[in-house]
């Protein structure tokens, strides 16, 4: 199907196709980046589980996890929600269904191979930035930039006069994310050396997430509440506020990863302040959006988008009360380099941010699809496998970082922080199995909302039919 | 009129994120420039190569095109001895030099000019090969290490180099490190000391200057097992490593390393086949109480990945 | 229209959602105390109410600084959202 679109005509493809391909991949990927994750959590609590092969072995498995979860999952959500977002704020139609499609179909082909490559251990050895520069180039001008032309472009048509902070996020995150990766890529393609290239890997390490990650999420959440519940934005002004900020706070903290390394000692304190600066985007975003619910907040426990929504909205105050201070220098010092950081982590990209994905590819596949959902038994069962587990592995991993920060401090043989450590490593790895098993509960149930659905009545919302039988 | 504070808000981006890369790309790089390379990052450098990773000379990542570093105790053309030893870092002719000798800035001020003028390094030519030493001079009274292009200076060839050393003083160096990077050692043990408190475990950590001319530098973020940076200087026995690779539980009964028996290949040193599964069956009988021995771990090949491997951490991580 | 955001209705997602949130907030907290107050000799501190040498029972302190963070962020949360859910179901938008 996706081949005969490929060479159609722009005019010919029914609006709504990229959304759907990119939704489905995006839940593919997720699935398959839980379950690799799952799995080496498995090896972590288990090292003799499955041993003596190269291709699973522990370092050839972990890097595909990350990016497969980062550029496959989280990556592709951001690319469905743009797909159907920009041109439903803009009142208008996506300017190239056909540019959209190529994107998917790149994306895919090229992370695929990117990952396949890396499993085998064609690495560039950088971490985040581990793909190969040749990979690192397709994403960058066969992803990226149609990407970016399709939602610039989509912008510029609008049929509206002012431009709403989701899509303000969007086309400024899109941009960021190709000088990023072209800037945290640049050690690879011109060899650049030493403490420069550690410093770029953690340069791009950073704004990966704090340029792309997590303020992508938060537009898309301006974007579902107001949608879902009905209300209007609380605030506009808070809104650019958090924008504004993100742009000028969020795009220097970079070195607070590197808080050991013979950084200049100015170029830490500057990073720190900055990664508390932190708070006032994340501040005026939760505020805004826990504002809007004035009035509905019944949905919260009965609609089931809603409670995604919302679940990501309230793990972004943890996440942010975290981030910034844990790398101010008092707490980094204990927490570095522990199973915090790997919690930490998690709660951005498997908290927060998936969750406010997790929603918004649920209700955007609903709404272009024009089906309602297959089984909400089944979602409902998704929320809770995806939150418990979730829950599970937040926790087991913070506490076993607080004890491996302990022993780092108290200079205890580390082979006791090791077997300090060994239960919570079973619980993190009964944790990812936990939303491992939700996500393919996921795609069965979107599959079948695909397949079975049924078809909602024009002028109606998917989720307004949720409880009418 | 709308479209005039579009226009502002674009341009109020580029303006705000250019202001931030300023800050934290030009500002550091004047810092990072004026790093003088140290023995260590000389060290690292020349025996590394160019790059380690995904690269022209070695896209498969499996350790080609790397030069080796060897162990001399005397002068493979005069025969005059060496106490203690010293490391000489042979690239054979087409392998790629380490950044420094071609790109002399790098190397930081008063060591490019002693590797210039006294080291000759100008003068390695990649097409015949050449081998580099560290020595030891001074620059505006301070003193720095240097590069010593031997080839140049004393007119040592590679061939002859690598002959006069012998195998059992070849150091793999650079395919140590490129397995260290493919079999991800680097996701569990750090690179990186931190400042505070490592020293008593773990050593010092880095100094500027320790890593000019390496690529990647993996110093690795999230640390599940023990920092690596100075472990040879902690545990320097090859054959308690070669126990430790085969099988981590043979020397350490909680380790939750991987096994990386794999990385032995077909033969151990004799040519003879290594028996995978009878190794593993002969283990569990011991690991449940069968028998009061474990195995013998097999006795890695001389291309053997691990013996590269063990080579870079016991050359390298001093 | 009845309440919908009784207890009953609310508990697990408080459980879950308003609990995790609150323990975020406590491990920051508890972080930053045990840095302050932790920095002494070894032997005599190994968090509030465990024992120093075992680094098992290290997070000690911040673990419970998790929990009552936890129940203290559920429990304002869990009144909010009933008051919210009486405000909602008198269908009076006025009250804000």
């Amino acid at each position: 199907m996706l081949m005969k679109y490929l060479f159609a005509k722009n005019d010919e493809i029914p609006a709504g196709s990229a959304t759907i391909f990119f939704g489905f991949s995006s839940i593919f990927w997720f699935v398959v980046g839980t379950g690799l994750g799952s799995f080496n959590a498995a090896k972590l609590a288990f090292p003799d589980w499955v041993t003596g092969t190269e291709l699973f072995a522990f370092g050839h498995m972990r890097q595909v996890h990350v990016l497969a979860v980062i550029l496959g999952w989280i990556s592709m959500a951001f690319g469905m929600t743009m797909m159907y977002m920009t041109p439903a704020l803009g009142n208008t139609k996506l300017w190239s269904e056909k540019l959209g499609l190529w994107t998917v179909f790149m994306w895919n082909v090229g992370l695929s191979l990117g990952l396949i490559l890396l499993w085998m251990g064609i690495t560039a050895g950088r971490e985040y930035s581990d793909l190969i520069w040749p990979i690192d180039l397709v994403v960058i001008f066969g992803v990226l930039l149609p990407l970016g032309i399709n939602v610039w472009m989509t912008i510029a048509h609008r049929r509206t006069q002012g431009i709403y902070i989701t899509n303000w996020f969007f086309g400024a995150c899109i941009f960021m994310l190709m000088i990023v990766f072209l800037v945290g890529n640049s050690p690879e393609l011109f060899n650049l050396t030493g403490l420069t290239e550690a410093y770029l890997t953690f340069w791009f390490a950073h704004n990966v997430l704090g340029l792309w990650i997590t303020p992508v999420a938060a537009a898309i959440a301006y974007y579902t509440i107001p949608k879902l519940t009905g209300n209007p934005l609380y605030s506009h002004r808070i809104g650019h506020l958090h924008f504004w900020a993100i742009i000028a706070f969020y795009s220097t903290p970079a070195s607070h990863h590197l808080m050991s390394a013979p950084l200049p000692e100015w170029l830490k304190s500057f990073a720190s302040v900055e990664g508390v600066l932190i708070l006032i985007p994340a501040v005026a975003f939760v505020a805004n959006i826990l504002l809007t619910m004035k009035g509905k907040w019944s949905m919260f426990v009965e609609n089931i988008e809603t409670k995604f929504s919302i679940t990501g909205v309230l793990l972004a105050i943890p996440l942010n009360m975290q981030g910034g201070f844990q790398q101010t220098r008092a707490i980094n010092w204990y927490v570095h380099g522990t199973g915090w950081i790997v919690a930490h982590a998690h709660l951005a990209l498997l908290g927060m941010s998936s969750f406010l994905e997790a929603a918004a590819v649920y209700f955007g596949l609903q709404s272009v699809l024009r089906r309602k959902l297959y089984s909400l038994t089944l979602a409902n069962l998704h929320y809770w496998f995806f939150i418990i587990g979730f829950c599970i592995y937040w926790i087991s991993m913070t506490i076993a970082g607080l004890i491996q920060g302990a022993g780092k401090i108290y200079e205890v043989p580390y082979i006791d922080v090791v077997v300090a450590e060994h239960p919570y490593m079973i619980a993190r790895w009964a944790g990812g199995t936990m939303v491992f098993t939700g996500n393919v509960i996921w795609l069965y149930n979107m599959w079948m909302t695909a397949r079975e659905g049924t078809i909602v009545p024009a002028g109606r919302y998917a989720h307004e039919l949720a409880y009418e039988r | 009129m709308g479209f005039q504070q579009y226009r502002f808000g674009a341009a109020a981006i580029g303006l705000m994120f250019g202001f931030s890369m300023c800050i934290t790309l030009l500002g550091p790089s004047n810092d990072f420039r004026s790093g003088v390379s140290t023995w260590v990052g000389l060290d690292k450098q020349l025996s590394l190569g160019r790059v380690i990773g995904f690269s022209y000379e070695d896209p498969l990542v499996i350790g080609d095109g790397k030069p080796v570093t060897v162990i001399l105790d005397k002068d493979p053309k005069t025969g005059a001895t060496y106490d203690p030893p010293i490391r000489a870092y042979v690239y054979e002719p087409g392998i790629k030099f380490s950044p420094g000798v071609n790109h002399n800035e790098l190397l930081g001020p008063g060591v490019m000019e002693l590797s210039l003028n006294t080291g000759k390094i100008g003068q390695a030519d990649m097409s015949n090969g050449a081998v580099f030493t560290i020595a030891q001079g001074e620059f505006n009274g301070e003193e720095v290490d240097y590069i010593v292009n031997q080839t140049a200076v004393s007119g040592w060839q590679p061939g002859q180099v690598l002959k006069a050393a012998g195998d059992e003083n070849h150091r793999y160096v650079g395919k140590g490190k490129t397995i260290f990077i493919t079999e991800g050692c680097w996701w569990c043990h750090t690179l990186l000391p931190e400042q505070t408190q490592d020293w008593q475990f773990f050593g010092a950590p880095p100094f500027l200057g320790d890593m000019n001319g390496e690529m990647p530098t993996a110093f690795g973020s999230d640390r599940k097992a023990p920092d690596l940076l100075h472990v040879a200087a902690r545990n320097s026995s090859r054959e308690w490593m070669t126990m430790h690779f085969f099988n981590p539980r043979l020397v350490q009964p909680n380790s939750i390393m991987p096994r990386f028996d794999y990385l032995w290949g077909k033969t151990d040193i004799n040519g003879k086949s290594i028996d995978y599964k009878k190794w593993r069956s002969d283990y569990t009988a011991y690991v449940n109480g069968q028998s009061i021995y474990p195995p013998e771990v097999p006795e890695p090949a001389r291309d053997s990945e691990v013996r590269a491997l063990m080579d870079w951490v016991l050359t390298s991580l001093r | 229209m009845k309440n919908k955001l009784t207890l009953g209705k609310t508990f697990f997602v408080l459980i879950v959602a308003a609990f995790t949130t609150g323990m975020g907030n406590g491990s920051v907290f508890g972080a930053a105390v045990m840095c302050a107050v932790g920095r002494g000799p070894y032997d005599n501190w190994g968090g509030w109410g465990a024992e120093a040498f075992d680094p098992s029972t290290f997070s000690g302190f911040v673990d419970w600084m998790m929990l009552v963070f936890g129940l203290a962020f559920a429990i304002i949360t869990g009144l909010a959202m009933s008051k919210h859910g009486e405000i909602e179901s008198r269908g009076d938008n006025t009250a804000w």
